[in-house]
């Protein structure tokens, strides 16, 4: 093996690095942090009666995540919707980046992002969120146009792009009968069936898209069908510093934490909101 | 049984230790072998080994976590294993190092002179500059040798969002090696 070195090198990486990786933070603390710790807890437990009352009260929440030193109300939303967001310490708080492991099984991806809106899918859903009205403001279901559901399969799915300039989408999906083809308006929500030669020439083709940026090799057999969609989520996630979202997850009943779906929407200052969307467009995760 | 209290057995040469470490990490080791193997045979023998590392090592050793300090003998055993068997050309299966080819190329090798130690810094620097997401994926995939499937599990990712992930962590640390002289045509 050409690269034994590097493969022994990681075999010696820090103990605590290796644990993290597997089981998250290492709990260990030395004495004089416990006691630090023990004083913070008690001080966060008081907080945590008037911001659990805080939040019940309010189903929508928002906060400045700009500071390295969050509020509590902004840890216990990140417990709630358990994700992780990391940032840069060293960075200056105004160059904040804000990595988020946001992709659930249900919600598939992020399509498209500028200054006044995101478009995102589940995996039977479009939806179009606005920072300035703070909504979600078109919704679409591929459902009601006999769309498969994203991912769905190798010989039954559907797969998205949006237009660069985010004016529209055209959504593919594909099943045994052949490849349909809808134009979706992105700013009034108005959808239509075409044909694929009425799909805007400024628009790429899905042909082009797929496996644009995806390893050349690949050694795990199981996996060797990529979607355009998942491609777009995963360039999203991964070139965007901000403006992403996640899900609230379910508690292990299957019942959500808060009483709904919720997503997590953050801006591009950094600051982030909490976003109602309608259960029926999870069918795993519904009332 | 706390790890702590199992390190005080192997410290008071109390055989019962191998017996507690068999049974709280037992599984998790040879995991990690099979990961590594895909051998029944050879991911026994390397845990039992690991039995053996661990009873030889501590004391003088002091782990500081049991769990870590019984995955690398684990892994070592394993990969040396490995390397014995692909020697003998009884290896056809895949491994993620393989993956790590990604780092090299043909015209660019790891300088004969780089000790590990060395290359583990740099590579232990490389991993704190990267996200935690983005260092997690690679350790449970390069360190544990865990599968696409169980790294999707583990993180809530899409399987393309990990294989993208560790593409991209692979071709960063081929420019972070080459950016520290490590490399050389």
């Amino acid at each position: 093996m050409s690269n034994e070195k590097i493969i022994d090198a990681i075999g010696m990486l820090d103990d605590t690095m290796i644990y993290e990786a597997k089981f998250g933070k290492v709990k260990v603390l030395p004495h004089i942090t416990k006691v630090i710790a023990a004083a913070l807890i008690i001080m966060i437990i008081s907080v945590a009666v008037i911001g659990g009352f805080n939040m019940l009260g309010h189903m929508k929440t928002d906060g400045d995540y700009t500071n390295t030193k969050y509020s509590f109300r902004n840890e216990k939303l990140m417990k709630i919707c358990n994700i992780n967001i990391t940032y840069e310490s060293n960075e200056p708080t105004p160059d904040l980046k804000l990595t988020m492991q946001y992709i659930g099984s249900e919600i598939f991806g992020v399509e498209y992002s500028d200054a006044e809106k995101v478009v995102f899918t589940s995996r039977t859903g479009i939806f179009v969120y606005n920072y300035k009205s703070d909504n979600i403001v078109h919704t679409f279901d591929l459902e009601k146009v006999g769309a498969p559901g994203f991912n769905q399969g190798d010989d039954s799915y559907s797969s998205l792009q949006v237009d660069k300039s985010g004016r529209y989408a055209i959504l593919k999906s594909t099943d045994n009968s052949g490849d349909k083809y809808h134009y979706i308006n992105l700013l009034n929500g108005e959808t239509k069936d075409i044909a694929e030669n009425d799909i805007p020439e400024d628009m790429e083709s899905f042909e082009t898209q797929e496996m644009t940026y995806y390893p050349e090799s690949d050694s795990d057999d199981s996996f060797n069908y990529y979607s355009p969609k998942a491609h777009t989520s995963s360039y999203m996630a991964n070139y965007h510093n901000c403006d992403f979202f996640m899900r609230i997850e379910p508690d292990n009943k299957g019942k959500l934490l808060v009483g709904n779906m919720e997503l997590l929407i953050i801006k591009p200052d950094g600051s982030f909101t909490t976003q109602r969307v309608f259960a029926d467009m999870f069918p795993k995760f519904g009332k | 049984m706390e790890d702590k209290r199992i390190i005080e057995l192997y410290f008071a040469r109390d055989e019962s230790a191998i017996l507690h470490t068999k049974e709280k990490y037992g599984a998790y080791c040879y995991k990690i072998a099979y990961n590594i193997l895909r051998n029944n045979e050879d991911s026994d023998e390397c845990v039992n080994d690991t039995y053996l590392g661990a009873w030889n090592s501590i004391p003088p050793n002091i782990p500081n976590i049991l769990s870590v300090y019984l995955a690398k003998i684990t892994r070592q055993l394993s990969i040396s294993r490995l390397r014995r068997n692909t020697a003998k050309k009884r290896n056809n299966n895949n491994t993620p190092f393989d993956e790590l080819n990604d780092c090299l190329s043909k015209n660019l090798n790891i300088y004969d002179n780089i000790e590990a130690e060395e290359l583990k810094n740099i590579i232990t620097a490389f991993l704190q500059k990267q996200s935690a997401s983005e260092r997690n994926i690679f350790i449970c995939r390069y360190f544990y040798c865990d599968t696409i499937s169980e790294i999707c599990k583990r993180f809530h990712y899409s399987q393309s969002k990990v294989k993208t992930t560790l593409y991209r962590s692979r071709s960063k640390l081929k420019e972070y090696l080459m950016k520290e002289g490590v490399l050389n045509e």
